[in-house]
């Protein structure tokens, strides 16, 4: 063996080992960074990866609750899955778990790897690592600061495609990612039937060019933002790319009892926001087609999942309880998942709402025009006590924005700061025990942290 | 506060491929002569809030008293109604529909030359400026022909500028937002720039944004450029209005600062973040 080789795995498990005993949750790309940088062809040391059975995660969003959850229905039937938890979806992440993963020789001795991959990375991850299977949840607007419009990434991934031919696993109700199976001699499409929260929005909203000819994509309704059921007006480019139907169809949501039907076999929802069925649908479809897993085997392990850390979370403040949901800055879609999820709630309801800084990258910047994108029309309506709209840099413009969208601006208050605690009292204020939170990452840091210390 | 007014529109007419209009908001007769927006191609031109934009254009107008329709064009085959518009706006949208637009439009060249010589205005902003640019060129080489209605070429970057934008127009105006560009912009030697960058990248780093000849406006700004600029807005509905020979019953269209609270605190919000990052504070 590689002398080099020998020493990146060394050194990246024991560095990684003593990392996770100081703090589990940090480190998620250490050992990878230092053992690429201590070996730079390590990838092509490791042995007993059968790319039959490896499966790469990518999309706008939902790669990382997918990731968990696949990983976790794999394991529950008694696999040995090895996985990139934490969102360290770029090179050194996926490094890092294959350095987690191997033996002191390089093998790895997992029956499954699942590995989350970030879009822009997908060709240099399949270039080190062999991987037959491709799981696309979603190609919508994101970080445009990186990737300038949605295309791109099309582009990007159409191209891995076209040289490596994966078999893809594709949203069947979502119209670009879709279109992928053109690159694809082996398809799986995955979709939802309508449900009872599904919406429509009307003229005044922009859907997307169609991903064949450019024309106009008209959606008869969405189940989540951008996702549902559609068509081009002029080459009539539809579901599915085409196919009469999806292989897997989830059926009959139901959001009071909390369950859905696949293939005739009742699921049980733990999680039941909207967006969340695609992501039980594309799970189903992953653990049958590539490792078997029957239906009745996948509800079980369903009803014991927890989404990861950080994508919706309960935070508790002086007796406040409140319902924080991640958003994506520059993603209409996460932010519309949110309104809908507050809007859908009957009680009487405080919403925290603040855009803040995009500060994934430099330069840093102030950006809100994905929120314009969105329908407020159902919030508006909604049982609403007060928006709470917060940060020093896009509190006014936040507020202008909810205004456009029919909100009654006697409902929304601007507080202009990113002081966890001025936020948090003036909620407090509000003697209102339903409080939903959705603010930019570093704001929610702070406000977790501050709330977690004064609790 | 008149925000809600987009909203009041949009509710007043919904409905399959309706026109918005704010003449009955402003308690006009339908007969009134409305300033008439042309929305190209939304869905396609789809990023970067260019719904936004729209909607602002609405609301400001509605704020200014001066009525207004605006109306979608949805078919890139679709027959541009010249002798209706007042206004032409192009949204920004992915680069790569750039090129069917333009085969789309290629039978439209002398009806756009005419109608920007009688007036007209025609608007893009971002990526969407290739459309009324001489060219553009692709990052393969490939060069590809634009409107021709400002004297301008535009390149494709190697990689996304993403960043704040604030610039000062001709006349004094000042301008924020942000710009995601993937086009750099070159204009040509008699091509007057919209303005002069006080904070970003403008068209290719050389102090210059944007491009106007008459009423055709290239921006780079988005934000949305008009919901955080609607001092902007009304000044390019008035250039618009008055070349399409409507006129105001009290003299001028005007926008009270009072109609615009929200957006000058919004306005000084954002353009403190900017000085803090030129300040190096941030």
């Amino acid at each position: 063996m590689d002398f080099r080789f020998r020493r990146a795995i060394i050194t990246g498990k024991a560095g990684a080992r003593i990392i996770s005993i100081i703090d589990k949750n940090r480190g998620t790309t250490w050992a990878g960074r230092t053992a690429l940088g201590i070996d730079p062809d390590f990838f092509s040391g490791l042995s007993g990866i059968d790319p039959s059975r490896v499966l790469f995660v990518t999309g706008t969003n939902g790669k990382s609750t997918l990731t968990a959850l696949i990983s976790h229905i794999l394991a529950s039937k008694g696999f040995n899955v090895l996985t990139n938890s934490g969102g360290a979806n770029m090179t050194s992440g996926v490094a890092s778990a294959l350095v987690k993963g191997a033996d002191m020789s390089g093998r790895i001795n997992a029956d499954y790897c699942i590995f989350e991959v970030d879009e822009r990375y997908l060709h240099e991850i399949r270039q080190y690592v062999s991987c037959d299977n491709l799981l696309v949840s979603n190609l919508e607007k994101d970080q445009a600061q990186r990737n300038g419009d949605p295309d791109f990434i099309y582009r990007k991934i159409a191209g891995v495609l076209d040289e490596f031919r994966m078999n893809v696993f594709l949203n069947g109700d979502e119209p670009r990612s879709c279109a992928l199976a053109d690159h694809s001699d082996h398809t799986v499409f995955y979709a939802a039937q309508r449900h009872n929260r599904a919406f429509r929005k009307d003229d005044t909203f922009v859907t997307l060019p169609c991903p064949h000819c450019r024309s106009r994509i008209r959606f008869a309704y969405h189940n989540n933002d951008g996702v549902g059921r559609f068509k081009c007006d002029k080459c009539g480019y539809t579901n599915n790319n085409g196919r009469d139907k999806a292989d897997y169809l989830l059926k009959d949501a139901d959001f009071d009892k909390k369950t859905f039907v696949i293939n005739d076999l009742t699921f049980p929802m733990p999680y039941d926001e909207p967006y969340m069925l695609y992501n039980y649908a594309a799970a189903v479809a992953v653990c049958k087609e590539f490792a078997g897993i029957t239906e009745e085997e996948s509800a079980a392990a369903i009803a014991t999942f927890t989404v990861p850390e950080g994508r919706i979370v309960n935070i508790e403040y002086k007796g406040l309880n409140m319902k924080y949901f991640m958003f994506k800055q520059e993603n209409p879609e996460t932010l519309q998942n949110f309104i809908n999820a507050a809007a859908a709630d009957p009680d009487e309801k405080v919403i925290i709402l603040g855009f803040g800084v995009v500060d994934t990258f430099d330069p840093h910047y102030i950006n809100s025009f994905y929120a314009f994108e969105c329908d407020y029309s159902a919030l508006a309506e909604s049982n609403l006590r007060k928006i709470l709209v917060v940060t020093d840099t896009s509190a006014y413009d936040a507020a202008n924005c909810l205004i456009y969208g029919g909100i009654d601006p006697s409902v929304i208050e601007v507080i202009p700061t990113n002081d966890p605690e001025k936020i948090l009292d003036a909620a407090m204020g509000l003697d209102c025990g339903n409080i939903y939170l959705t603010v930019n990452m570093t704001t929610f840091k702070q406000i977790r942290k501050f709330a977690e210390k004064n609790r | 506060m008149n925000n809600t007014i987009f909203n009041e529109i949009r509710n007043n007419t919904k409905g399959h491929d309706a026109v918005l209009s704010n003449v009955r908001a402003l308690g006009l007769p339908d007969s009134a002569r409305a300033l008439h927006i042309l929305w190209m191609y939304p869905d396609v031109l789809n990023v970067f809030g260019g719904r936004g934009d729209l909607m602002a254009l609405m609301r400001v107008s509605c704020s200014m008293g001066l009525p207004a329709e605006m109306k979608r064009l949805d078919s890139l085959s679709a027959e541009i109604p010249f002798d209706w518009a007042d206004i032409i706006y192009f949204a920004s949208g992915d680069l790569t529909c750039m090129e069917d637009i333009l085969a789309a439009l290629e039978d439209d060249r002398d009806s756009f030359r005419t109608f920007a010589e009688k007036g007209g205005m025609v608007a893009a902003v971002s990526s969407s400026g290739a459309i009324l640019a001489k060219e553009f060129i692709k990052s393969d080489g490939t060069a590809v022909k634009g409107l021709g209605l400002l004297d301008m070429t535009m390149k494709e970057r190697d990689k996304v500028h993403g960043d704040d934008l604030w610039f000062r127009t001709e006349d004094g105006m000042e301008v924020a937002g942000n710009q995601i560009q993937l086009l750099d912009v070159e204009l040509g030697a008699g091509q007057q720039p919209l303005g002069s960058v006080i904070y970003g990248r403008g068209n290719n780093g050389d102090g210059r944004e944007g491009a106007r000849s008459g009423n055709v406006i290239y921006t780079g700004c988005v934000g949305p450029v008009m919901v955080r600029n609607p001092w902007f807005a009304a000044r390019l509905l008035e250039d618009a209005a008055k070349a399409a020979g409507i006129t105001p019953a009290g003299g001028s269209f005007e926008l009270p600062d009072e109609e615009i609270e929200q957006e000058l605190i919004s306005s000084e919000e954002a353009r403190e973040f900017i000085r803090s990052k030129i300040g190096g504070t941030r």
